[in-house]
């Protein structure tokens, strides 16, 4: 019995137990997820193989990075067969060839800036780029900045300080871009996302939302933005964990997500990282270890939490 | 030294220890801060002693309601020598007389909440506002997503809200005012915004860039300033990021900002804040502000026991 989610022209059939991990492989939680250009699939995780990719189906095709990535956090797909994953936990900004060779480092890890210094980086979250290449960097959680580097990595200029007036972030948790050069930023504990144009000047903000915390977009021209939003708990409904799909001025497309935060195959726990292949496909991973004790006070983590969930599009 | 905050034309002198109250008596911590026509202040507080009444210049007047109300929240006052007291820990308002507190008319039944998220009145409701009819708003609150509308003798004409972000949901409705054209202004603290509506409860705008916003206080005129008391940063990722409060900030009816006050982060100074949850406004355009911070205390500072004293309410005085 297929079980369909969403609304209007976002609708999705979920398929369950998606992944096929090696005997014994763990997810445990998966922070961000990026899709390649033959739709294989990467899934930055907190288990012990912090890399693992998929094909379409979900079959395994290898893993990389064990032991280089304390705390995975973000992933974006470059143009030209590379992917950028973001560490909190480390630090560290890497750009990867698609097997896991570092090609470009920004940040040193584990040697965070001092907390809101504004230098680069403490705790960093995300990476996006721009029409030229040059790489944004969401950070994060001890600081509140956009930093913009040029394509080989030198820091062009930051913007954003602590603050709920436009251009201040409360947590800048997520970023992403636009074919037409406009800049996407979660702004996690301000509940809202705010754009910029590529020199860091406020253009906008999405509200209505709770607590952003992943964002997708195709690179296109006035793409729909994918968000994965989190609750604060149990208690109210219609206040999150889900995912909301809006346009590209903010309004509300399509929304998944039961009313409360659950195990069931509808609902999330954490939905903290997404990606769309080509085909529209959505992929969810959730850290559903780190938030499982707030949602969840005084109960045991469930043995084979799901981290990742695939919702194929009905078209 | 006089310790002046605010910008532009809301700048304010602190009065530092206003409040002359009886030996021995405390706040505790104040929910709710009202002015009469002769400027008395009314401060509804946690205390043993839950409306202490003051002059302009602090001296202590009366007390009244001791044992009548289990958690002081919001207060409104009324065009016709009444005050409008809302109690979340016991579920009800109450419209009482200024000088005695005799109880006029009572709304919802003390002690006896409504099941959670019923959306009937009340489940720690929060606050009042009255339309320029005299009809009363009432914000529910903790345990409710609603706003009610009652006649001014106390009928339930209708409801409206729900749980969600969207616009006319609600996520914790924490205070209500009113204004002269009619229009309802709600704060919708953990969604981080005011919502407007009309007198239908028709959705009208938000304003944004505001962090928990708590309380709220607006003269009865056309298009008024609005006095807003936000919250700060509780959580273990945010906490000390800084420059969200708490603090009182001053917006045009559009919700524009005007003004500011408050320290980067929360504290005891006396240019710094712990919950500022209530304001009042008086003829001179001096503002009251009650702070709940014995019960904020804990929040920011988790491993630091609460001094004996913490200061619950201030006043600052308008320079001009």
């Amino acid at each position: 019995m297929a079980i369909i989610v969403g609304s209007g022209d976002y609708k999705y059939r979920i398929i369950e137990n998606w992944a096929k991990l090696p005997d014994g492989w763990s997810f445990k939680e998966v922070a961000a997820v990026g899709v390649d250009r033959n739709d294989n699939v990467y899934a930055f995780s907190r288990g012990e193989h912090p890399m693992m990719v998929f094909d379409r189906d979900g079959n395994f095709l290898r893993s990389w990075g064990e032991g280089q990535y304390p705390r995975a956090h973000g992933v974006h797909m470059g143009p030209d067969d590379s992917i950028y994953l973001t560490d909190d936990g480390g630090h560290f900004v890497r750009k990867c060839s698609l097997d896991g060779k570092v090609l470009l480092e920004l940040g040193i890890p584990g040697t965070p800036a001092p907390y809101l210094s504004g230098e680069p980086f403490n705790r960093c979250t995300h990476t996006a780029l721009s029409p030229n290449g040059e790489i944004y960097v969401s950070d994060g959680y001890g600081n509140a900045k956009v930093h913009k580097y040029s394509p080989d990595g030198k820091l062009l200029f930051s913007w954003g300080e602590p603050g709920s007036d436009p251009g201040q972030f409360n947590l800048v948790h997520n970023i992403c871009t636009d074919a037409d050069g406009w800049v996407y930023v979660a702004d996690r504990e301000n509940h809202r996302v705010q754009v910029f144009d590529g020199n860091g000047k406020y253009e906008a903000q999405w509200n209505n939302l709770h607590r952003p915390c992943g964002l997708c977009m195709p690179y296109a021209h006035q793409p729909v933005c994918y968000i994965g939003e989190l609750s604060v708990n149990r208690l109210n409904a219609n206040l999150g964990p889900r995912v909301s799909i809006v346009d590209n001025q903010g309004k509300l497309l399509s929304r998944i997500g039961d009313p409360f935060a659950g195990t069931a195959p509808t609902s999330f726990i954490g939905p903290h990282g997404l990606a769309v292949d080509s085909r529209g496909d959505l992929y969810v991973g959730e850290v559903c270890w780190t938030l499982w004790l707030g949602l969840f006070p005084g109960q045991p983590h469930p043995p084979g939490l799901r981290a990742l969930q695939k919702y194929e599009r009905i078209h | 030294m006089a310790i002046i905050v605010g910008s532009g034309d809301y700048k304010y002198r602190i009065i530092e220890n206003w409040a002359k109250l009886p030996a021995g008596w405390s706040f505790k911590e104040v929910g709710a801060v009202g002015t009469d026509k002769n400027d008395n202040v009314y401060v509804f507080n946690r205390g043993e002693h839950p409306m202490m009444v003051f002059d302009r210049q602090g001296n202590f007047l009366r007390s009244w309601g001791e044992g009548q109300y289990p958690r002081a929240h919001g207060v409104h006052m009324g065009p016709d020598d009444s005050i409008y007291l809302t109690d979340d820990g016991g579920s009800f308002v109450r419209k009482c007389r200024l000088e005695d507190g005799k109880v006029l008319l009572e709304l919802g039944v003390p002690g006896k909440p409504a099941p959670y998220m019923s959306g009937e009145p009340f489940h720690r409701c929060t606050h009042t506002a009255l339309s320029p009819k005299g009809e009363i708003y009432v914000s529910d609150g903790y345990g409710n997503s609603r706003v009610h509308k009652y006649s001014p003798d106390g009928k339930l004409l209708m409801s409206w809200g729900e749980s969600g972000t969207q616009p006319g949901e609600f996520n914790i409705v924490h205070n209500i005012c009113t204004d002269a054209d009619g229009w309802v202004y709600v704060a919708d603290r953990e969604n981080h915004r005011v919502q407007v509506f009309d007198g239908n409860g028709k959705y009208e705008a938000q304003w944004n860039n505001l962090h928990r916003p708590c309380g709220m206080y607006m003269d009865f005129v056309h298009n008024p300033v609005c006095f807003i008391g936000e919250l700060g940063p509780v959580q273990s990722v945010n906490r000390f990021v800084g420059n969200l409060g708490p603090r009182v900030s001053i917006v045009d009816h559009k919700g524009n900002l005007l003004s500011r006050f408050g320290d980067r982060l929360a504290g005891t100074e006396a240019t710094a804040f712990l919950g500022p949850h209530g304001m009042a406004v008086d003829s001179r355009g001096d503002l009251y502000v009650g702070e709940v911070s014995w019960t904020q205390w804990p929040q920011f500072y988790p491993d630091t026991p609460r001094p004996d004293y913490i200061r619950s309410l201030q006043k600052y005085e308008r320079v001009r």
